[in-house]
């Protein structure tokens, strides 16, 4: 490669910076990073994936945050637990994925947040959507989450 | 053969710095502590007193952030209880466009408002005078780390887009100069994504949020729940993911 384009590439890389990232499905378009989130994609039928990185500043272990996700969501808010799984991220983290239903504007939603643990890191990889939307890319949508690494 | 060696030499060192000076800017790294969060049903804690030092942040991200005038998010969330819901939902969406502010989404029984920022306590107190107030949560988060973050990261991004178009001055052959103008394209990308994101931490910054709940005078008020000082589970659930 000339100087040139190894120059660029390597000027683009620095440019890229250092954040959580997730492979996205097939369907999902990235849009612009938004506090909280470090990075989200939305479907053509509304069905959005968000990932972000949060401080674990006294060493949290996965059930502590976990549970603190869970007790947030069901604990006066109006979402109900249909689900609460281990699982692995694909860069070999262990997680749990919590599956949520709520209602908005009296149409059911679905609402998915994995959570994954390093030391110094908590990483939430979410998804929500109308339920139908959701249920179509189900698979899909879990298989990014399990993809999300720091 | 000296440029050659002089070159991409100088590239993989601003490659360096680069990337050295994106790992020392992340975010969060003095905000949660610096955040305070009251949630009772009598009335706030001491929001305002003097915050206790900052942890030490890496610099240059610190020393920037300690001479800029701080950035505080404010938020607060209200249930009250009322013997009209529906009016009292009303009145708080006209409270919030005689202040300055604008109503951003509502229910029947529920409101989130946006009032500028300079106007938050002022309208704190008119939302307590529509019923009785049986849980409250306010926080004021100081994002100005955040915020001196991005605009360094922009700044970086964009003197990195001139020395790419720079570059792309000096190609000699179409393939370099297609390669020098795909990361042109990426670098332009981030730009764009960093401008997006400043400009919103801006707005947030600009304008408190108010969320309030109503309920009819007589239910059981809901039971005070333990809220964890973790401001970002808040932030957890589809009204803000779905929300751009």
């Amino acid at each position: 490669m000339r100087w040139t384009a190894m120059a660029a590439t390597a000027l683009a890389a620095a440019a890229a910076g250092c954040a959580p990232t997730m492979d996205l499905p097939d369907g999902f378009v990235k849009v612009g990073g938004d506090e909280p989130y470090d990075m989200r994609a939305v479907s053509a039928d509304g069905v959005v994936l968000a990932l972000r990185g949060h401080d674990n500043p006294e060493d949290g272990t996965l059930a502590f945050w976990a549970e603190a996700v869970r007790n947030e969501l069901t604990g006066g808010r109006d979402y109900k637990l249909t689900g609460d799984d281990p699982v692995a991220s694909s860069g070999g983290l262990d997680g749990r994925l919590l599956s949520f239903s709520a209602e908005r504007s009296g149409a059911p939603f679905t609402y998915l947040v994995a959570v994954f643990v390093t030391r110094r890191r908590v990483l939430v990889a979410e998804a929500g959507g109308a339920a139908d939307a959701v249920k179509g890319k189900l698979a899909a949508i879990r298989r990014a989450m399990l993809t999300a690494r720091p | 053969m000296r440029k050659t060696l002089t070159i991409p030499a100088l590239a993989a060192l601003l490659a360096c710095g680069g990337c050295l000076a994106m790992q020392e800017f992340q975010p969060e790294a003095g905000e949660a502590r610096r955040e305070r969060t009251a949630s009772t049903p009598d009335g706030p804690a001491n929001l305002f007193a003097p915050l206790e030092a900052p942890p030490a942040a890496p610099e240059p991200v610190a020393h920037l952030a300690a001479v800029q005038p701080r950035k505080v998010v404010y938020t607060g969330r209200f249930q009250i209880a009322t013997a009209d819901p529906r009016g009292a939902v009303a009145r708080t969406k006209a409270l919030a466009e005689r202040m300055g502010g604008y109503m951003q989404e509502m229910t029947r029984e529920s409101i989130v408002v946006r009032v500028p920022a300079g106007r938050f306590d002022e309208a704190v107190a008119e939302l307590e005078k529509l019923g009785a107030v049986f849980a409250k949560t306010v926080q004021a988060r100081d994002v100005t780390e955040t915020y001196v973050d991005l605009e360094v990261r922009l700044a970086n991004a964009e003197a990195l887009l001139k020395k790419l178009l720079a570059l792309l001055e000096k190609a000699k052959t179409v393939k370099d100069a297609l390669e020098v103008e795909k990361e042109i394209a990426r670098v332009r990308t981030r730009v764009e994504q960093l401008t997006g994101k400043l400009n919103r931490l801006k707005g947030r910054v600009a304008y408190a949020t108010l969320a309030a709940t109503f309920r009819t005078a007589g239910d059981a008020p809901e039971a005070l729940r333990p809220s964890l000082p973790f401001w970002w589970l808040h932030t957890l659930g589809l009204d803000g993911l779905m929300r751009f």
